[in-house]
């Protein structure tokens, strides 16, 4: 097929009206052609608008409390993120560690937070990264995104999770669900490895509130990350309770 | 305590914008997902209605919707298509389906993965976030009548070119190329609505 041929045919084929025997043809030209590809998804998202045109329609109050209800079955939880196609190095909590993360623990924040256009101005001091577009959102929406769910401990309410961009090796912990500490505690989070039969830990850094927190360095090499509050600012040993954990491989 | 705090919830108030809720949908967290179902059920139910009418048929079509949208929060991508849009797109192919009888176990899930929404540009993407029904409306009834219904019958109706060629009397070929023009025409007309109304953009 010729890109012609192919441009010709993109305004059905975004809008899923061709036979399916063309549908194929097109398919597997733009596969190969990336300007028509890109024009094929141009024309996608006019189209895609199209449903923003209907006249709403008040559904039966029902239908949300059916659609709540089937969420919160616990085998509906969110599937590990597709978003993160590349992950090697992640895996699963093993079965020594407990249960498998099965959910995509991004975040939640009491507050809640933007992504990009509602990325606010940093604050002085603080160590806001002083860019427009907030570099965990960009990570993800590049789609290369590694991202480990941390498993939360018994009665833990803290989400977290490692989301790592393969190509720099620059790691994120997000961090949710947890109140803001006083001064002196700390969200201290742990790099563990095994060293002579028994784990060690390193401290990484500590965190103060829910947030999401560029690491100083790669958990590569290690084989387990955890994330504890700690009474005083930390040492070399992890003295308050684990929130959340998981084991690398 | 860890040098680059990239951001923190302390720092960012204000209320929860649809790519906020989405976060928090990644969480696991129910009442997110109750937010966006109480933005967007409406619409939603909306559109289901006007492809199957059928209201049994458009719930069922909308709760597994909201259900993959709450399964799949994860694949999610902010700079490909509104959270709305997004929603929207899920409801069609599941009306479709029906449609086209085809049994949800046929179903490619691979068509919501598929969904290769790309923004034409900043501008449009930050349009779109915000784009109401009474534009793309307006934009649609500015079309010539033969390229909207071609347009309608193709969106709503699921209605394959040939489909859509018996129906008009019109040649497959000229079909296919009124799709593709009409498709330009709305894509211009909503580039200069969305420039007259939004002119800081």
């Amino acid at each position: 097929m010729t890109c012609d041929q192919a441009q010709d045919l993109l305004g059905a084929f975004v809008l899923d009206s061709l036979e399916p025997l063309q549908e194929s043809e097109v398919k597997a030209h733009l596969e190969a052609c990336p300007a028509c590809s890109r024009e094929a998804e141009a024309l996608r998202a006019i189209a895609m608008t199209i449903g923003e045109a209907v006249d709403e329609v008040a559904p039966p109050p029902e239908l949300r409390e059916r659609i709540m209800r089937e969420v919160h079955r616990p085998q509906v939880a969110p599937a590990i993120a597709s978003a993160s196609p590349g992950r090697r190095w992640w895996a699963r909590p093993s079965a020594a560690w407990g249960v498998a993360a099965v959910a995509a623990i991004l975040m939640l924040a009491a507050g809640g937070w933007g992504l990009n256009e509602h990325f606010s101005a940093p604050s002085p001091g603080r160590g806001l990264v002083a860019t427009a577009l907030n570099p965990v959102d960009r990570l993800i929406a590049s789609g290369q995104a590694q991202v480990l769910p941390l498993t939360p401990t018994a009665g833990s309410r803290a989400r977290a999770a490692l989301v790592t961009d393969p190509a720099t090796g620059a790691t994120y912990v997000l961090l949710s669900g947890v109140p803001p500490l006083h001064t002196g505690q700390a969200y201290t989070v742990w790099y563990m490895s095994l060293q002579q039969g028994s784990l060690k830990a390193i401290p990484v850094g500590d965190m103060t509130a829910s947030g999401a927190y560029r690491m100083p360095r790669s958990p590569r090499g290690f084989l387990k990350v955890a994330i504890t509050k700690e009474p005083a600012a930390h040492d070399s040993t992890p003295r308050g309770p684990v929130l959340v954990e998981a084991t690398l491989t | 305590m860890v040098e680059s705090v990239v951001f923190s919830a302390a720092e960012l108030p204000g209320a929860d914008t649809d790519a906020q809720l989405m976060w928090r949908l990644r969480a696991q967290d129910e009442s997110a997902l109750g937010a966006l179902y109480d933005r967007h059920a409406g619409v939603a139910f909306g559109l289901a209605v006007r492809m199957l009418r059928d209201h049994a048929a458009a719930e069922e079509v909308v709760q597994d919707a909201f259900v993959s949208l709450w399964k799949r929060a994860a694949a999610y991508r902010p700079d490909r298509a509104s959270v709305r849009t997004w929603l929207l797109t899920m409801v069609r192919n599941r009306a479709i389906d029906r449609l086209r009888r085809v049994s949800a176990k046929e179903r490619d899930s691979a068509l919501d993965d598929g969904l290769e929404l790309v923004a034409v540009s900043d501008t449009w993407r930050l349009a779109s976030e915000g784009m109401r029904a009474d534009t793309v409306r307006g934009a649609l009834l500015e079309l010539p009548p033969e390229q909207r219904q071609i347009l309608e019958w193709a969106y709503f109706g699921g209605l394959s070119q040939g489909e859509i060629a018996e129906r008009t009397g019109i040649a497959v070929g000229t079909v296919k190329s009124r799709t593709r023009l009409a498709l330009e025409r709305l894509r211009r007309l909503l580039a200069e609505t969305l420039a007259a109304e939004a002119p800081e953009l």
